[in-house]
């Protein structure tokens, strides 16, 4: 909340005109200072219009004009600079709620208990070229020497949290045209955990479940919350499943993989395919085990009755046959940090370097 | 006034446990709660007949390391730990 302030702040700074010159109001008989007057009021007029049109065009890009945005002209704001702009719009919020139905935007944040918030004052707005940093030499060099066959049953890096090592051979499936691993995935996701726990204001409030998680609560016996009940416990997580404003399900296809999404926030349920495919058992199961899980953690009866089942056609997608864990890691990243799919094919050998890097320095940025 | 020689029950240094895969198939191990879960992984791998590297063992979601002791997960008797396939997907046109 502090950035809004700053900004009203410097927004109200920029009037040239203050509350002027004290003069301007008095009244005078004087002819002369009748005409000096009325010139200093032009000159207040004109200025304000300045003032306004200085604003207008200083103003930053509304977030409907960011569907012109391309990845070119995010990389030209500044190749190694952070772009990250914050848009305030606390006066508009009728506005807010338009916009929240016009597009399915990722962009609103809630304030700290504001799960039933639907319209918030701060809007994450997606000019940030932070995906696409590119990496340094020695980054590349470091990853290019861990896939080395050297290094295949060498343990590269343990995550002490997760319990996950990632050798040599495991970390290979991130070579171009391999198919990733659970490991990989497990590990990056938790990697992403901390990044927000790092810094909660740029992050969504997620949960990531590991590619387990839906093989144990829909198993050969069928939909099974018991077997999941304790994989979310208070003491486990530090927070309940219910607070999160978007809970994410990587999906295990026996050849595919796939992302389904509990959007808390926007209420509802969804499912991400890369290759475009569709499975209401997938989210049945899941507006299940929500109303399962609040019951058991909190007592409470939700109704997601109404809550939609949105099957995301408009998407990046997989041309080839080896990237779909890739586009589900990155549909990941890109909504946890409140930002459009702006992505595509070409850019998965360099999400797979990038990844990899990430991984063998154990931090997500 | 009770009486002094009632003690508390000790607590047994031995707990089952269940070792469950993904087609909810149980294999029960009664083993020592000081020592590594090593041995109770390699011996449901031997059991099935692979390799212990293609499983991923779990307790309530979070992934145990074989050096682990159920003193340290701090089981119980009668917990389960799950023992999942290793995943891995690209999709084959």
């Amino acid at each position: 909340m502090s950035i809004v302030s700053t900004n009203r702040k410097r927004r109200f700074s920029n009037k040239p005109v203050s509350s002027s010159n004290p003069t301007i109001s008095k009244h005078s008989k004087s002819p002369a200072t009748k005409f000096h007057t009325r010139c200093r009021g032009f000159l207040r007029f004109k200025l304000l219009v300045r003032a306004s049109i200085l604003q207008r065009k200083t103003k930053p890009r509304d977030c409907c004009n960011n569907e012109e945005i391309n990845r070119e002209t995010i990389n030209l704001i500044g190749n190694n600079k952070a772009t990250l702009r914050l848009h305030e719009k606390d006066l508009e919020a009728q506005k807010f709620e338009d916009e929240e139905e016009h597009s399915s935007n990722w962009g609103v944040r809630n304030g700290k208990n504001g799960n039933n918030l639907r319209v918030s004052l701060l809007r994450l707005v997606e000019v940030s070229n932070e995906p696409f940093i590119p990496l340094k030499e020695d980054e590349v060099a470091e990853v290019k020497s861990a896939f080395s066959p050297k290094n295949r049953l060498k343990v590269l890096v343990s995550h002490e949290n997760s319990n996950i090592d990632i050798r040599g051979e495991t970390l290979q499936c991130l070579m171009p045209t391999r198919w990733l691993n659970d490991e990989v995935i497990n590990l990056y996701l938790e990697l992403l955990k901390e990044r927000e726990t790092r810094d909660p204001q740029k992050y969504f409030k997620c949960h990531f479940f590991n590619t387990f998680f839906y093989v144990k609560l829909v198993s050969a016996s069928g939909y099974n919350y018991e077997a999941v009940r304790r994989w979310t416990t208070q003491r486990k997580l530090g927070y309940e499943l219910i607070d999160c404003d978007i809970i994410f399900v990587p999906i295990h296809g026996s050849l595919h993989w796939t992302l389904a999404v509990i959007n808390i926030k926007e209420h509802k349920f969804m499912y991400l395919d890369s290759l475009n495919g569709v499975n209401p058992k997938i989210l049945k199961a899941l507006a299940k085990y929500l109303v399962d899980e609040v019951k058991n953690k909190s007592g409470k009866n939700i109704d997601v009755s109404s809550w939609d089942f949105e099957y995301v056609k408009d998407l990046p997608r997989q041309q080839n046959g080896y990237d779909c864990g890739m586009f589900m890691l990155k549909y990941i990243d890109f909504y946890s940090r409140g930002l459009k799919l702006q992505f595509s094919q070409k850019d998965m050998p360099y999400f797979r370097l990038r990844t990899a890097k990430e991984i063998l320095r154990l931090g997500a940025y | 006034m009770p009486t002094s020689d009632k003690k508390p029950p000790v607590p047994s240094s031995h707990i089952t446990i269940k070792l469950k895969s993904q087609d909810d198939i149980s294999v029960y191990f009664r083993i020592k709660k000081d020592v590594e879960l090593h041995k109770v992984m390699q011996a449901y791998s031997d059991k099935v007949g692979q390799e212990m590297s293609t499983f991923r063992f779990l307790f309530d979601g979070v992934r145990i390391k074989p050096n682990q002791t159920p003193n340290e997960l701090e089981l119980e008797d009668g917990d389960e730990i799950d023992a999942f396939v290793s995943q891995t997907s690209g999709f084959s046109f």
